[in-house]
């Protein structure tokens, strides 16, 4: 009887002191507790405020990023034009093939400047000459033993001309009176304008870094 | 044990005798106790038993007796419970809150930091990437004409000859421009502006109507040719040019104004037009 009557009385106290911890701080007293949780707040704290600064730099770092990465592709573009008007990169584009005879060998490298000009005005983009020389802003039109060189690169006739725009502005350019078509039929050549979707020009220009030019500051 | 009474007559008392350490409440309880079994012992022999036995009820009082202190305990117990428990209990509960707070808090700060990380290396790689771009977009800047130039170089003026000689002996026309521009390039011009608009490749010098037009746009004479060089062999270098010398024979023979002048510094505009409508790069350079 005392033996079962102990084991109620020991049942009852173990769920009471059960019921009332029933976590990992049952040893833990309350002072304990209480600093247990000042540190775990002053943690938080801590926590928080190193969240709130790489939030901050986060959202730094994106805007620069987005904002590089915008230049960055601009700057490409841009490049790819300049690759373009420097001659350094191959161009395609619509555009037309002029096809110059000289049978008389009369035609001189002022009527090729000029027909280069006038295409030019038309609104050529890329132009390349007899497939080996690429016309840029620096090309020079010379002659030498009555040759005509181009950049210094001796051109024999006939001559050709890739240009890269618009293919109708620039055969009416060509042809319209008084053009380059004329000036060469007066000199006993003849002038033919090939209109094309898609003309390739592969020749390059090859540039050499400026000695005297400094990009003017801004 | 000799002078207590000998009342084990219904019950033995084995450790009754000798027992000196026997308190007061013990000694009550246990001669009441065997008052009782006495007593109980003596109805059954004299009756029969028709009342509840004695010690039954002495039973059922020491249970009476267990169960109040047990509830006078458990009472307590409740009581007090409410006050440090309930506190005890917001304590842990705040503790574990705060620590799972903290726990996500740790969580959010690894993956940003991480986050931070990668950003700072695909910074780091676009500005690099950025860097070799503005040193291409400069080389190929300045030969393209897109960017405002400054150097040495030399300045040649030229302007139609005070009076009419002939028909237009006297007056520049665009293909005098167009070969002294050409000529300049010959002599080792590295930019060039006419009357401050750059020379590029899609710039183009015509005579339109009265006028030479350099980007569309009219020009007056006198026109002012400047280019960036080295200014000590440019102007020699450009009269030695068939274009130069046919300058030179225009000065001579029609009074046309045609001036070369090495300076030691020109600034030259650009030309911001970057953008092409027909044109498609193939391969980068």
């Amino acid at each position: 009887m005392a033996v079962l009557l102990a084991a109620l009385g020991f049942a009852a106290v173990a769920q009471m002191r059960l019921t009332g911890a029933d976590d990992d701080y049952s040893g833990q007293r309350r002072e304990n507790l209480i600093e247990l949780l000042e540190s775990l707040a002053a943690a938080a704290d801590r926590t928080q405020t190193q969240i709130d600064e790489l939030e901050q730099t986060r959202e730094e770092l994106l805007s620069s990023s987005e904002r590089r990465q915008i230049a960055v592709e601009e700057a490409r573009q841009r490049l790819e034009v300049l690759t373009v008007l420097t001659g350094t990169a191959a161009a395609a584009g619509p555009g037309v093939t002029i096809t110059i005879t000289d049978p008389e060998a009369a035609v001189t490298s002022t009527n090729l400047l000029n027909g280069i000009e006038e295409l030019r005005d038309a609104g050529a983009e890329a132009i390349e000459m007899n497939d080996r020389v690429r016309v840029v802003a620096s090309t020079s039109f010379t002659e030498r033993d009555g040759e005509i060189l181009v950049d210094g690169v001796k051109l024999p006739s006939p001559y050709s001309i890739e240009a890269i725009g618009s293919s109708h502005t620039l055969s009416e350019a060509v042809i319209f009176r008084g053009g380059l078509a004329d000036e060469i039929e007066r000199l006993g050549g003849k002038v033919s304008v090939e209109k094309a979707d898609l003309v390739e020009v592969q020749s390059l220009h090859s540039i050499d870094a400026p000695e005297y030019s400094q990009p003017t500051e801004s | 044990m000799s002078d207590k009474p000998d009342l084990s007559t219904g019950e033995p008392r084995s450790d009754s005798s000798g027992d000196a350490y026997v308190g007061l409440l013990t000694q009550i309880m246990t001669q009441t106790l065997d008052q009782d079994y006495l007593d109980v012992a003596q109805r059954r022999e004299s009756s029969s038993g028709d009342s509840p036995p004695r010690w039954q009820v002495g039973a059922v009082a020491v249970l009476l007796l267990f169960g109040l202190m047990l509830g006078l305990a458990a009472l307590n117990t409740a009581q007090e419970k409410p006050v440090v428990a309930a506190e005890r209990a917001e304590l842990i509960e705040q503790i574990e809150s705060n620590q799972g707070k903290l726990d996500n808090q740790q969580a959010t700060l690894a993956s940003l930091s991480d986050e931070v990380t990668k950003l700072q290396q695909l910074l780091a790689a676009n500005v690099a990437d950025d860097r070799l771009l503005t040193n291409q977009l400069t080389s190929l800047g300045i030969d393209a004409g897109t960017l405002a130039v400054t150097g040495p170089g030399v300045e040649v003026t030229v302007d139609d000859s005070g009076y009419s000689v002939g028909e237009s002996g006297g007056v520049i026309l665009d293909s005098d421009l167009q070969l002294l521009v050409n000529a300049l390039w010959q002599a080792g011009a590295e930019a060039i502006a006419v009357d401050e608009h750059r020379m590029t490749t899609l710039t183009a010098i015509r005579f339109a109507g009265e006028a030479i037009t350099v980007d569309y746009r009219s020009l007056t004479p006198p026109y002012i040719i400047e280019a960036t060089g080295d200014p000590d062999t440019m102007p020699a270098r450009l009269l030695e040019t068939r274009a130069g010398q046919a300058w030179l024979d225009l000065e001579a023979n029609f009074d046309i104004q045609f001036e070369v002048v090495a300076k030691d510094k020109v600034s030259i505009p650009g030309d911001a037009r970057d953008n092409l409508l027909y044109a498609e790069a193939k391969g980068a350079s």
